[in-house]
């Protein structure tokens, strides 16, 4: 069988017969020429196939669509950007009172708190109200020191001297109350007398209401302290008692009277000292063992001691204040002895 | 391939679409090359339909990111590759790779990259050729190859026997053989036995 150029628009077409198609196939392995030939006819048969394609595109409807597309997507992007515009607007306020708010929390707690230390004069009773709501009353001559603000879920002041504490209730801090010899008085929420003056021998804690716990070292005291009854702390000996007293002559101060019940002349001079700051001096060792009740609410310290001579055979001096060597003046000093009145 | 001409003019085209947002050039670019990768996309995917969605979505693609395109190579090349990598994504989403190796081995003479021409080229190209044959053949040839008229049907119409038709279809393919010998592709024959 010969191949002739018919035969190769049959292999194109795909219509040679099995022995056609086997001898065609040799012919192509074997000559080089007529490969080339066959391939390059194969050529621009697939050209005018692509051209055939291509013209039946539809490049009308595809452009339309096409470009449908196109508008809608830059709608899309306007919409978008000037959506983001807004956004930006919004945000930046957002952020700027954000970092503000960051920044002053941040330098809330790096701080220390701030201390308030307030005395009360002699005389007077001061009446404070703590951030946490409880209200304290500071006696003549004492110092109470506490943070203008509780933070950290701690309540804890500083006395020296005598305070009366009605203290808010709150279950989850304990409000506590440090003296200066490491006894610390501790509570939940109730009301309580704190006397604690350095140079007392004794520290004492009177409840009025509800519950106190006695701290020594961060160690409890193991005594319960029922309402009315105070607990006696001696610092030299660091023994406790518990005793039950007369709530007026140990809160009458926060009222501004001075109750004494069988009070001792030692007692009595200590608290009239320190409620008139003067010096009293006792001479003579029989006037300890007198003991007097009385109560004095607005009475001059001269009505006082007036009171006093006219009650026992004693006898009162004032020494007003003289200027001294370095132009300060002295205290003014009582003096007591016994004796009768002239 | 003739076409350095026509790569600088289709960069140029680019270019204004990229910088001035030129929307005429977007639409020559289209005119273009649309019908020419629709073809070459259905060489992947056979669906008419689908190939014509993945050239347009090429097309979206090149005028949405006309800002930030980095052109390696030209913009023909471009699009090509792009429609290419489009139509394998297409194949591997739909799961018919198989296929794909299928079109690959299977269909009569491959579809190189280099072999698309732009709508208009590949049309003056064949035009040109077809100008030089007899009158008879070219008609005979351009209702078999382009009208999709059968060889019996054409037969009937020019009044002249079939195996007359496929002589004419024979002689044109010579014919055009000559005519296009530039374009044809190089073989390089020393590599068969």
């Amino acid at each position: 069988m010969e191949i002739n150029d018919h035969h190769i628009l049959l292999y194109l077409e795909n219509r040679l017969s099995k022995e056609e198609s086997d001898v065609f196939e040799q012919q192509m392995r074997t000559s080089d020429t007529f490969r080339k030939e066959v391939e390059d006819i194969r050529f621009v048969w697939n050209m005018s196939n692509k051209l055939k394609a291509q013209r039946q595109v539809d490049m009308v409807s595809n452009w339309k669509k096409l470009s449908a597309k196109i508008v809608f997507e830059r709608k899309k992007q306007v919409f978008i950007h000037s959506f983001r515009s807004v956004a930006a607007i919004l945000i930046l306020p957002l952020l700027l009172s954000t970092t503000l708010l960051y920044l002053a929390s941040r330098t809330e707690k790096g701080l220390p708190v701030e201390q308030v230390e307030i005395d009360t004069a002699y005389g007077l009773v001061s009446k404070i109200t703590l951030s946490d709501g409880s209200t304290v009353w500071l006696n003549s001559g004492s110092r109470l020191s506490y943070p203008r603000e509780f933070k950290g879920g701690k309540r804890e002041v500083r006395l020296n001297g005598e305070a009366y504490f009605k203290v808010s209730a709150d279950p989850e801090h304990r409000f506590v109350v440090l003296t200066p010899d490491e006894v610390a008085i501790s509570a939940y929420g109730t009301e309580f007398n704190v006397k604690a003056y350095s140079d007392d021998p004794t520290i004492e804690a009177t409840l009025t209401e509800g519950h106190i716990e006695i701290q020594k070292k961060q160690v409890s005291l193991p005594e319960k302290l029922n309402p009315g009854e105070y607990i006696t702390y001696d610092k030299q000996s660091g023994t406790t008692s518990i005793s039950k007293g007369n709530l007026t002559t140990k809160m009458g101060w926060k009222d501004g009277k001075m109750v004494f019940r069988r009070a001792s002349m030692k007692e009595i001079t200590t608290r009239l000292s320190r409620r008139f700051n003067v010096d009293i001096r006792l001479e003579g060792d029989e006037l300890l063992d007198y003991e007097y009740s009385a109560t004095f609410t607005t009475e001059s310290l001269e009505d006082i001691l007036r009171l006093l001579e006219n009650s026992a055979p004693i006898r009162c001096e004032i020494t007003y204040p003289e200027q001294t060597q370095d132009l300060s003046y002295t205290r003014r000093t009582v003096t007591i002895r016994t004796g009768i009145k002239k | 391939m003739e076409c350095k001409q026509t790569y600088a003019e289709i960069d140029h085209l680019f270019w204004k679409i990229a910088l001035n947002d030129d929307e005429e050039a977007f639409k020559k670019l289209f005119t273009d090359f649309f019908a020419p990768l629709c073809v070459y996309a259905r060489y992947f995917v056979e669906d008419k339909n689908q190939s014509e969605d993945i050239v347009q979505e090429v097309f979206f693609g090149l005028w949405k990111n006309r800002k930030k395109l980095d052109m390696h190579s030209s913009t023909r090349n471009f699009l090509v590759t792009s429609v290419k990598n489009s139509c394998i994504d297409h194949l591997r989403k739909k799961e018919v790779e198989a296929r794909y190796i299928h079109f690959q081995t299977d269909r009569p003479g491959s579809y190189e990259e280099e072999e698309v021409y732009t709508a208009s080229e590949l049309e003056n190209v064949i035009d040109t050729a077809l100008s030089t044959l007899p009158e008879k053949l070219r008609t005979v040839f351009e209702l078999s190859r382009f009208e999709g008229f059968t060889y019996s049907e054409i037969a009937e119409k020019q009044q002249i026997s079939v195996k007359t038709v496929e002589a004419y279809m024979t002689k044109s393919l010579k014919y055009l053989r000559i005519e296009l010998k530039d374009y044809l592709p190089f073989i390089f024959l020393f590599l068969y036995p």
